[in-house]
């Protein structure tokens, strides 16, 4: 796929200075090469146009086989095709292309592969019970991604106009999502900083990729608990640092601990901060914790947005969902482990439970700290409100509940 | 001459990069596929608009070569989806395996004790029409649509238009929306399944089958007679008679263009489809009905078959009659009656033949049927040595009509 396209369309928007190095490694980019001294792109090219969109199709040849459903893991196999979009200061965003699964061509001293220039996202495509294929809040994802580019000296982009791409990608690897229920299409977009210089320095050049992996169904009744390790030694993030951005080197830094943690016999890591041992996060998902409080009432917490804490769309989902039952109290503050350890001693902690995209809830079944295992149950519970957060979730993501939340890939 | 034209149609359509026209033959399918998207861009105009509300088309290439898979693929889509936004295209090869039309009769249509030690399976499919071979050379096209948009024609014409463009091929299709070369040999056939809602044309495209295993498996018995569905025979041709080299790989590639066509907000590009249960719930129920002999045998349609029977010396009064012309008469592949085709003076013997058909009523017709029907013969005693007193003599039951 690599080298130069002599297509009409694609030579006449070339200016004679574009040196012939930038060719090579940008081939796919559309975008207008005139040379500028601004720092900014110009307006017109501060996005790219989701109607600018080239596709390149695979041909029969390229496709690869689907696997028996059981082998669709997580993250391990992926479709056809791919989204990218090429960046440069000079130019501004270039024109979109959806084009066979590739790899990436390098520079060795590319801004990405030595300062970590790098952000991501996480959201799913769902196929209905109608057949109807729907995305999960997809603006929130986008303006997460757009607060995270500008912290992280990427660029920014109309959010809108990434939806419209990815409804069309989705839309072209949908077979991909077995026709069972709960199967669905994990979306990753990604930018990374590719500039080949090595000055610590805001990168020139960017990519902005999609890719797609299959996630086969499995079984949500009986969720199995995990045990958690929570060890205060090891901080995920802090103040004025950048823990409520999506970015890679929030997570490179969790994967020995989370080696750890499963050495011990446990299946996450519970984040602590602070002397008092705020808990903040498990895994890489948000946490929440059930109890009966100090007031004798029952109460739903999660660490507020205080810059720690990454900023969740199954977070948020499931707030104002509570918030709309107004069944208890939902109460966004700092809990300790103190406090944890204290209701569960006294009998006060019903539930508590991970949230995120890839499995909704997670429920926490008990957590080793200091030498301890807290237990994390409640008897006498009839339906969790895990497990009523898993349903109503996913009823409306899988269109058996109409929502404006599940927004349709043909909308 | 012939091919500067063919190139500069390909360039109008977007389908060459310019650098293909020089000098080259085509001779296989332009890798610049690009440029089809380049050539057309879609600007955000009213023209947009417009489409909408136009489906968008997607080509299915099945991973599978079973027959019986397959069949259950397109009875499973054809069942379970709206083809109300998507028109859709099934591209898929079988193994070796003939495939008869739903209202037809296996024996007629195909040699089955050649199908048996060839080990070539014997499929019945949901639409109607005659008998087909498949093997790898050919490649089987199904065209998904609602029901109103079902255009058997113009699938065909797209078809004749790719194999033209992409290969200098002339087809065309005739009246019986067969692909024609060379002014009488077929090289497609086709049939259609029409729902309420939901419609799908299918056809076959030989591309380089094996002919001789074609005329050896479709060697069926014509002596059958029925209101099954006919066979028609034809002067069979592979494309890649025409076009030698020419493999099926090439043509998939081909008409699943020309019917993805050129609009990008429309085309969805090609996908693999893996037909199993795990993938589509509800599959491998639909393959098991395909594969049962309930469905295979017992569909077949009402029919007689007419053999001559020998029969033992001294059966009948005149010693000179060695055989017996005996009519079996089968409905959904099991025997309904046996009788005599002429039974004038030999009432005796017509009463033995409905006795034995009596016995072999509901037994499962095969081609061993009518040994059967002759080794009772031989064993039964000799009816001249007994007469029957007239009045005794029970009235022959009128039954002379075939159906």
């Amino acid at each position: 796929m690599a080298g130069v396209r002599t297509c009409a369309h694609f030579s006449s928007r070339l200016s004679p200075h574009t040196p012939l190095t930038r060719l090579r490694i940008f081939h796919s980019q559309g975008g207008r090469c005139s040379s500028s001294t601004t720092d900014a792109p110009t307006p017109a090219h501060a996005t790219f146009k989701a109607s600018d969109l080239q596709i390149d199709f695979c041909r029969p040849e390229q496709l690869r086989s689907k696997p028996p459903v059981k082998e669709l893991l997580f993250g391990k196999s992926f479709t056809d095709h791919m989204l990218k979009i090429y960046y440069t200061k000079d130019s501004g965003w270039g024109a979109p292309r959806i084009m066979p699964l590739q790899d990436l061509r390098l520079h060795p001293a590319a801004k990405v592969l030595h300062y970590s220039v790098e952000l991501f996202e996480g959201m799913k495509a769902f196929r209905g019970v109608d057949d109807e294929i729907r995305l999960f809040r997809p603006n929130m994802n986008m303006a997460r991604m757009n607060r995270t580019a500008a912290r992280s000296a990427l660029p920014t982009f109309n959010g809108e106009e990434l939806v419209a791409l990815l409804k069309k990608l989705v839309s072209v690897d949908q077979e991909w999502v077995p026709h069972t229920e709960s199967s669905s299409l994990y979306i990753r977009p990604t930018m990374i900083g590719t500039e080949p210089t090595l000055g610590v320095v805001r990168p020139a050049e960017a990519l902005l990729f999609v890719i797609l992996s299959p996630v086969g169904p499995y079984f949500a009744s009986g969720f199995k608990p995990v045990s958690l390790l929570a060890d205060p030694r090891y901080v995920r993030a802090w103040p004025g640092g950048v823990g409520m951005m999506k970015m890679g080197s929030n997570y490179g830094p969790t994967l020995e601990i989370q080696r750890q943690a499963e050495q011990q016999g446990c299946q996450q890591v519970l984040w602590l901060f602070g002397p008092e041992h705020r808990i903040t996060e498990v895994g890489a998902m948000n946490i929440m914790v059930f109890l009966v409080n100090d007031q004798g009432e029952k109460e739903l917490v999660t660490p507020p947005l205080d810059g720690l804490i990454l900023p969740g769309v199954t977070r948020d989902s499931l707030l104002t969902l509570a918030r709309s039952w107004g069944e208890f109290r939902v109460t966004e503050r700092d809990i300790t482990m103190g406090e944890v350890e204290q209701a569960s001693e006294e009998g006060r902690l019903i539930e508590m439970f991970g949230a995120g995209t890839a499995a909704v809830v997670t429920p926490v079944g008990e957590i080793h700290y200091q030498g301890r295992v807290i237990r994390v149950t409640k008897e006498g519970q009839k339906e969790s409100l895990a497990q009523r957060f898993y349903n109503t979730i996913t009823g409306i993501q899988y269109g058996k509940v109409k929502s404006d939340w599940a927004v349709s890939i043909d909308s | 001459m012939a091919l500067r034209k063919l190139a500069s149609d390909a360039l109008a359509r977007g389908m060459l990069a310019s650098e293909a026209l020089v000098g080259k033959e085509l001779s296989s399918i332009p890798k610049a596929w690009a440029s089809t998207s380049a050539a057309v861009k879609v600007k955000n105009t009213k023209k947009t608009e417009d489409l909408k509300d136009a489906p968008k088309r997607t080509v299915f290439i099945s991973q599978s070569s079973d027959v019986f898979s397959n069949l259950a693929l397109e009875d499973w889509l054809y069942k379970n989806w709206s083809f109300e936004r998507r028109n859709v295209l099934l591209l898929w090869r079988n193994s070796p395996c003939v495939v008869i039309g739903r209202h037809q009769n296996p024996q007629v249509e195909a040699n089955l004790s050649y199908l048996e030690s060839a080990g070539v399976p014997l499929a019945r499919r949901g639409s109607g029409g005659g008998a087909v071979y498949h093997d790898h050379g050919n490649l089987n096209c199904t065209f998904f649509t609602t029901r109103d948009r079902y255009d058997r024609h113009t699938n065909l014409e797209m078809i004749c238009r790719a194999l033209h463009l992409d290969f200098g091929i002339q087809a065309h299709p005739n009246s019986r929306d067969d692909i024609i070369l060379d002014h009488d040999h077929k090289v497609s056939g086709s049939a259609a399944k029409l729902g309420r809602n939901t419609a799908y044309h299918h056809c076959t495209l030989l591309v380089n089958t094996d002919r001789h295993q074609l005329k050896l498996t479709l060697n069926g018995d014509k002596s059958i007679k029925s209101k099954a569905t006919a066979s028609t025979p034809a002067h069979v041709m592979n494309l890649s008679e025409m076009k030698p080299g020419i493999t099926v790989e090439q043509v998939l590639t081909s008409v699943g263009r020309a019917f993805l066509g050129h609009d990008q907000h429309l085309a969805n590009g090609f996908t693999l489809v893996n037909p199993t249960d795990e993938w589509f719930p509800g599959l491998g129920e639909l393959e098991a009905v395909l594969r049962s002999s309930r469905w295979l045998e017992g569909q077949t349609p009402r029919c007689t078959v007419t053999r001559c029977v020998p029969i033992p010396q001294g059966l009948l009064p005149h010693a000179s009659n060695t055989s017996l012309a005996v009519t079996v008469q089968a409905y959904h592949g099991l025997v309904e009656e046996v009788r005599m085709e002429d039974d004038s003076g030999k009432e005796g013997v017509a009463e033995l033949v409905q006795d034995i058909g009596a016995g072999l009523r509901g037994a499962p017709f095969t081609s061993d049927t009518f040994n059967i029907i002759a080794g009772r013969l031989r064993f039964s005693p000799a009816l001249t040595h007994f007469p029957i007193p007239a009045s005794a003599r029970p009235i022959p039951t009128p039954t002379r009509s075939v159906i």
